[in-house]
């Protein structure tokens, strides 16, 4: 069997979940925080999610292509993400984000609003009550958030073929691959590749049960 | 060392409007109803809520001016502030939660030791019961070295059986401060117990403030006397916002052949552990009497019932 798409799909998503982390986490943290302009940039934030992928894929190219500012100063640097694993990493961060976003704001939304007033007015830094305060209280939901999005990335189809298309061997991961088995015929690899993907999807669910249980184990104890 | 608090705050329908000053070495009381603004005068104090107008001054630095555009961060007001749950760090120990405001092991062992948490070093705030956890909280405010102490509510979240002991607890750490302190409750006894000087606060507005014998002896307007436990209150005929208020020591039934100033008939009659409470229809509306349940001779309701009252003990009220 090939495994080639296997490792392709979790070399991208492990690269995407990884650069989705931080901007998801950061993007939540400042809205979550945020007096005006909240809704919009929610909005904003949530649209890979609601719009079919293609799109994403339409709008990723738009802004990377070869005639865009941004495609440009990629290029001149030799970073071309147009028909790259590069660019499989690019759509499955922008089509993941609004999950990892979206969990980790609900996490930080349910975090006893008094724990942040009484480390401001012990003199804390906001950074300190960040990384003591809210990022180990609310672990388990980031932690959760991940999951999900590394399962969205694993997945990831439509954006994906429209900026790194489907090369075998450099840009065809496991859901391409399945297309183009299925495609051409090649039942049995389909099989095989739909396998694997099932398997690591579940152990994905598995851990996220596992960290919703150590949740409600933090939530039990509480603070108070 | 002082406080001084002038500021007015709107959200949605409710308006907030208090001023104040607290000195150190008397403790400043706000006595009110849940709702009243207690807790917003607080959160505003330190920093967590902005006021829309006013003045917040400590020791002669401005803390918040909206007129001159300061509003220093809670970071940098010197303030500490004892919330009503205690809010201790979930994910910390004792020892890391208090150990996080300062810098070095000997002072936090210090203050372990002063607060009486040894051996709870390394116990979770889960693991505490609620006095633990009261003086983990307060150890940990004591060690940022605050200018000003808040308390809010100190004693809603424990068992009534273990206040007393926490009052004692609290009390001693507040006299040996030395610093102002303001104390919110909408409990008359502990601000009794704990307040040298109390202000009374309604539905947002500031209604009386004063030394505390003077507020429970004579108060001077109907929020204040309704919340020392007045039921007795009557507008003046004639007049718009004038009351009186007849406490229950200035009332007895009257004697036979003595003239009664009020009289009417029982309607019910509350039976508590110690005390009996009359509820009295007269033609100036209910009126309550209290009296001990070990009191003979006493009416059943339908009866009719005649009050003497002292007027030196009548309280005269504003709105």
């Amino acid at each position: 069997m090939d495994f080639t798409p296997i490792l392709l799909s979790l070399k991208t998503a492990v690269a995407a979940t990884c650069i989705t982390f931080f901007l998801g986490i950061y993007a939540a943290w400042k809205t979550a925080n945020m007096k005006y302009g909240k809704g919009i940039l929610d909005a904003i934030f949530t649209l890979p999610m609601v719009l079919p992928p293609t799109v994403t894929g339409f709008f990723l190219l738009v802004f990377f292509g070869k005639n865009s500012l941004a495609g440009r100063v990629l290029m001149a640097h030799g970073w071309g993400l147009i028909f790259t694993w590069q660019g499989a990493v690019v759509a499955a961060v922008v089509v993941s984000f609004p999950l990892m976003y979206r969990t980790t704001r609900s996490a930080f939304e349910q975090l006893d609003g008094n724990l942040l007033a009484v480390g401001r007015t012990l003199g804390l830094s906001e950074t300190k009550i960040f990384w003591r305060v809210v990022f180990p209280n609310c672990f388990p939901g980031i932690l959760g958030a991940s999951i999900l999005s590394f399962a969205r990335a694993m997945g990831e189809f439509g954006a994906t073929i429209m900026i790194a298309g489907n090369i075998p061997g450099r840009t065809q991961t496991a859901a391409l691959a399945i297309y183009t088995a299925m495609q051409t015929g090649n039942r049995e690899q389909a099989y095989q590749l739909v396998g694997m993907i099932i398997l690591i999807s579940a152990l994905a669910m598995l851990a996220m049960n596992g960290v919703n249980k150590c949740q409600a184990h933090l939530v039990r104890k509480g603070g108070n | 060392m002082e406080v001084m608090v002038e500021i007015e705050k709107t959200i949605g329908e409710f308006h907030l409007q208090t001023s104040f000053t607290a000195e150190a070495g008397a403790i400043f009381g706000l006595l009110g109803e849940s709702g009243c603004g207690k807790s917003m005068t607080l959160k505003c104090i330190a920093g967590i809520e902005t006021p829309d107008k006013g003045r917040i001054l400590l020791n002669g630095r401005t803390l918040f001016d909206s007129e001159r555009g300061i509003n220093l961060r809670p970071q940098k007001r010197k303030i500490g502030y004892l919330f009503q749950d205690y809010a201790l760090f979930p994910n910390l120990t004792v020892w890391e939660n208090i150990a996080i405001v300062l810098k070095d092991k000997k002072q936090t062992q210090q203050y372990i030791e002063q607060f009486y948490l040894s051996g709870l070093e390394k116990h979770n705030p889960s693991m505490l019961s609620g006095g633990q956890k009261q003086r983990c909280a307060l150890a940990r405010m004591m060690a940022s070295k605050p200018e000003l102490v808040l308390l809010d509510e100190p004693f809603s979240a424990v068992d009534r059986n273990l206040k007393w002991n926490l009052e004692l607890q609290i009390m001693e750490i507040l006299e040996e401060i030395k610093k102002p302190v303001i104390f919110v409750s909408h409990d008359r006894d502990e601000i009794y117990h704990f307040c040298h000087k109390i202000g009374i606060l309604e539905q947002g507005s500031m209604r009386e403030v004063g030394e505390r014998e003077e507020i429970f002896a004579h108060p001077k307007t109907v929020a204040a006397a309704k919340i020392m436990g007045c039921e007795n209150l009557f507008s003046i005929p004639g007049s718009r916002d004038s009351y009186v208020g007849i406490p229950s020591e200035a009332v007895r039934p009257a004697l036979p052949g003595e003239e009664a100033q009020i009289r009417g008939w029982v309607e019910k009659i509350f039976c508590e552990k110690d005390e009996m409470i009359f509820v009295i229809m007269t033609e100036q509306g209910r009126f309550w009497y209290r009296t001990s349940r070990e009191q003979k001779d006493v009416k059943r309701v339908g009866e009719e019932i005649g009050f003497w009252i002292d007027r030196t003990k009548i309280w005269y009220l504003s709105m």
